[in-house]
């Protein structure tokens, strides 16, 4: 089954990513993408949260195992949490899991952060964009199936 | 019997610690300092000793001291009621350490008995040893009938075999790049800290992790994956380690329910980068994780990278001081971010 | 046992193992014996390597028969499968079940027969004492059954125990020939092959004249053994058992301590509350035993399509017991400690008239802790352990 590590995608692959984003900051700023109409790729599933400090590093681990092919955490810029440090919290557990999964040799742009505020539905697109093209350019799925475990 | 206490020489350091560990122990006893003291007692195979747990001054003498002292007693003291005296080398106190830090234990209940540690031996490099430069093929298993201490090395005695091996070659990974071999908390410190091992310098211990991270990118996934794939899922890692308290373990989880029924491989990743990163910023490499496996799963270069991860971004080193938050429990404004979009 | 251990013995040279294997293979056996994984050994289809027996695998034999992890069978409710339940059809070598299986399609037609080589008496015994649990006459576990029914196993006396084994108190010995097919006994350079059952007279039938030896007339690399060759086994198996008496903690009292256990004031014990103390609570000791055989079934589905499953539990772990409502019968290490030895050398003696346990020692020789089943039981037998 490890022999499938180099498999590469079938052709038009397109990504599931699955988007963890904060209430207060990123949820709104992907409404005000939507409000604003602004185009980004459709890759992104999005889950709320009611802080990125409410992300456990394993909920980003089961996505990958269980056929997400990348992950975006996304919440209030630093100094802005409705929770006044959750953020700042956060961002300690996401260096740690970032520096991990590489290590472990898990490729870099399949988890990605971000901080995006209730005003900024430009950039959560930008962001979008950005990280739908890097998971795109691994070439192939993640864990779940390379490990062969993902059925059904 | 095997005797796995080492008195080869007329008082040699492993006896002087000994008697220091039964005297202090009868004395803690009598006193009613505490109710129950935790040190080592002889084991019923060779190269092994056992917990034990002593409640009369009498029973004191049981206790013993050795290179096969290998577990981390503190892994009992998160359940104790009472007060309790326990034994520890310098990783053990490191994580007592944590655990009065994460209110597990408190303070004044627990007498740390600090020993200066000169390291201890790793029973599957003894196996190495035996197979590879020694008297038996590899393959052979429980070759070993007898074993004796003396001050520097070990005579192993077997199927038509005595064999001498160097306590040096056959120290556990962690021990041999120790930085800490002297207990940075104690109530009383045996013996004095000439009688630890020569402690190394921090980095010493990053080497094979920096060698490591050089490889490609699919060796180091092929690596531990088949390390991992191989996993019984008995949780002796987990049961071992003193900082592995949880009362319901995320793999005990049924809602939501984290390891899946199918246990392929993947949920075994899962199991394993979870358990490092409940880990990280509190791991001190004591090694009770590698030595409880039963199929040899040695997942050290990982809690290692974020040992060294940890103290290059945060500063921080794991279980040196017992007044301050723990890593994930605190933040700076100038934490690093540049890992972010 | 006595003499007629010796009986109609065949030889051959410990170097031409190898070509046996060879004429298993030809005759549509998969052959598996030990094979290393990392620091570890277990079973697994051997596929051309050559035959290495360790003392004593890491792994017992049992997952070969009752796996870690098997589906029972799998569902489709997205309505573009032909049927909603999947049954496959095969069993492969190393004993897992491909695909899902209903019961009643377990047909041994299309599961190829196997080949077990270098089990250990202990863990022959053991296979035994698990057809007590899954094939006894009240009860058939199919998916057990079909892998028991096609598989030949050849075991290795031991012609040295370890000091960690206790088999001969347990009821066997090293040269016990409880579970096996045929046995091979070490004599100098070659092995004593003794055929035991029907099923390895039949593998034997049909290896033996595809035996490439010397010549290609005859199979010339088995003979009989003659009286020199028996008596060189003879001894060796006294000096086994020798040995293994000799070491005094392979001497457990293991009838005075079901005994005890077996009293009303077992279960209540006072010795428990000192016992179980250093007991860590991992499954070690569960998992490695040869005959520990607890399971836990249990769906898992992804949107419509789902697998029933089966895997190993284990008594020391807390889910094992913990009720929907957030009770534990069992809260701490104590009573789960208790219920593991309980279980071998109780409520098993009860229901089938034997100890659950074989005295292979992995469990003594894996614990973290050094808790040691020898000790656990001189205790109840009110000796001192030596």
């Amino acid at each position: 089954m490890l022999d499938s590590i180099s498999a590469k995608a079938p052709e038009n692959w397109e990504p599931k990513i699955v988007a963890f984003l904060c209430n207060w900051c990123s949820y709104a700023g992907a409404d005000l993408a939507g409000t604003g109409r602004i185009q980004y790729p459709p890759n992104v599933r999005v889950i709320r949260v009611p802080c990125s400090g409410r992300v456990d590093p394993l909920m980003i681990l089961k996505c990958l195992t269980r056929g997400a092919d990348g992950v975006l955490v996304s919440g209030c810029h630093p100094g802005d949490c409705h929770y006044i440090a959750g953020n700042y919290l956060a961002r300690r557990k996401f260096a740690l899991l970032d520096e991990l999964l590489d290590f472990f040799g898990i490729e870099k742009g399949r988890v990605h952060f971000s901080w995006v505020s209730a005003a900024e539905g430009e950039k959560f697109a930008d962001v979008v964009k950005q990280v739908t093209e890097t998971v795109k350019a691994q070439g192939k799925p993640c864990l779940g199936q390379i490990c062969g475990d993902e059925r059904g | 019997m095997n005797k796995m206490t080492g008195n080869g020489t007329e008082k040699g350091t492993r006896h002087i610690i000994e008697e220091g560990i039964r005297n202090t122990a009868t004395k803690m006893l009598e006193s009613g300092e505490v109710d129950v003291f935790i040190g080592y007692e002889e084991g019923t195979l060779p190269l092994r000793t056992t917990p034990a747990f002593i409640t009369c001054p009498e029973d004191a003498t049981r206790l013993v001291w050795g290179p096969a002292c290998e577990n981390n007693l503190t892994v009992y003291l998160p359940k104790f009621q009472g007060a309790v005296g326990v034994v520890v080398k310098g990783c053990d106190v490191r994580t007592l350490t944590n655990l009065i830090l994460e209110n597990q234990i408190s303070r004044d209940k627990v007498k740390i008995v600090g020993v200066p540690c000169s390291g201890i031996i790793d029973r599957d490099r003894i196996r190495k040893v035996l197979g590879t430069e020694g008297p038996i093929e590899r393959s052979m298993e429980r070759p070993v009938r007898s074993a004796q201490v003396t001050e520097r090395s070990l005579i192993l005695e077997g199927d038509g075999f005595e064999f001498e091996i160097q306590l040096e070659d056959v120290l556990a990974p962690s021990c041999e790049t120790c930085a800490y071999p002297i207990p940075v908390v104690y109530d009383v410190l045996i013996g004095d800290e000439s009688m630890a091992r020569h402690a190394k310098d921090s980095e010493a211990g990053y080497v094979e992790v920096t060698r490591f991270a050089e490889l490609e990118r699919d060796a180091r996934f092929s690596y531990f994956s088949r390390e991992i794939e191989r996993c019984i899922q008995c949780y002796a890692c987990r049961q071992a380690c003193p900082l592995c308290y949880c009362p319901e373990c995320f793999t005990d989880r049924q809602s939501p329910k984290w390891i899946s029924r199918w246990r392929g491989l993947s949920d075994k990743i899962l199991f394993h980068l979870g358990r490092i990163l409940h880990v990280a910023g509190r791991c001190v490499d004591c090694g009770a994780c590698r030595r409880a496996c039963p199929v040899g799963i040695d997942l050290r270069l990982l809690t290692k990278n974020m040992e060294k991860v940890v103290k290059e971004s945060f500063e921080y080193e794991s279980g040196l001081d017992i007044d301050c938050l723990p890593l994930l429990a605190a933040y700076k404004r100038e934490d690093p971010d540049d890992f972010i979009l | 046992m006595g003499e007629d251990t010796f009986k109609g013995l065949l030889k051959i040279a410990k170097e031409d193992l190898d070509v046996l294997v060879d004429a298993f293979a030809k005759s549509s056996y998969v052959v598996l014996a030990p094979v290393a994984e990392g620091e570890a050994t277990k079973f697994g289809v051997i596929g051309g390597m050559r035959i290495k027996i360790p003392h004593l695998t890491t792994r017992p034999v049992k997952e070969l028969f009752f796996p870690q992890n098997e589906t029972l069978f799998s569902f489709d409710c997205s309505g573009k499968a032909d049927s909603t339940i999947k049954t496959p059809d095969a069993v492969t070598p190393d004993g897992v079940i491909p695909d899902a299986v209903m019961p009643d399609a377990v047909a041994t037609d299309g599961i190829s027969p196997r080949v077990i080589m270098g089990v250990r008496p202990c863990d022959a015994r053991a296979l035994v004492l698990l057809d007590y649990v899954f094939a006894s006459n009240e009860y058939k576990d199919p998916y057990y059954t079909i892998r028991r029914e096609q598989t030949v196993v050849i075991t290795f006396a031991c012609p040295r125990p370890g000091i960690a084994c206790f088999c001969a108190s347990t009821g066997g010995g090293p040269y016990d020939e409880t579970g096996s097919d045929v046995m091979f006994m070490e004599s100098d350079d070659s092995y004593l092959i003794k055929v035991i059952s029907e099923k390895g007279r039949r593998l034997f039938q049909e290896s033996l004249p595809l035996l490439k030896g010397g010549c290609s007339e005859c199979p010339c690399v088995i003979f009989e053994a003659d009286d020199t060759d028996i008596r060189a086994a003879r001894d060796a198996k006294a000096a086994s058992e020798q040995l293994l008496s000799a070491n005094c903690s392979a001497n457990v009292p293991i009838e005075a301590a079901v005994d005890t256990l077996g009293r009303s004031t077992g279960f209540s014990d006072p010795a428990w509350e000192e016992i179980y103390r250093k007991c860590l609570g991992c499954a070690v000791c569960t998992y490695l035993c040869p005959t520990c055989h607890c399971f836990d079934i249990g769906d898992e589905e992804t949107n419509d399509y789902g697998e029933r499953v089966r895997n190993w539990d284990s008594c020391m772990f807390p889910l094992f017991t913990l009720h929907a409502s957030g009770h534990n019968p069992r809260p701490s290490r104590k009573e789960r400690f208790r219920q593991r030895v309980m279980h071998k050398f109780n409520y098993f003696v009860e229901a089938n008239d034997c100890i659950a346990c074989v005295g292979c020692g992995r469990c003594v020789e894996n614990c973290p802790v050094n808790l040691d089943i020898r000790q656990v039981l001189s205790v109840f037998a009110g000796g001192v352990f030596a």
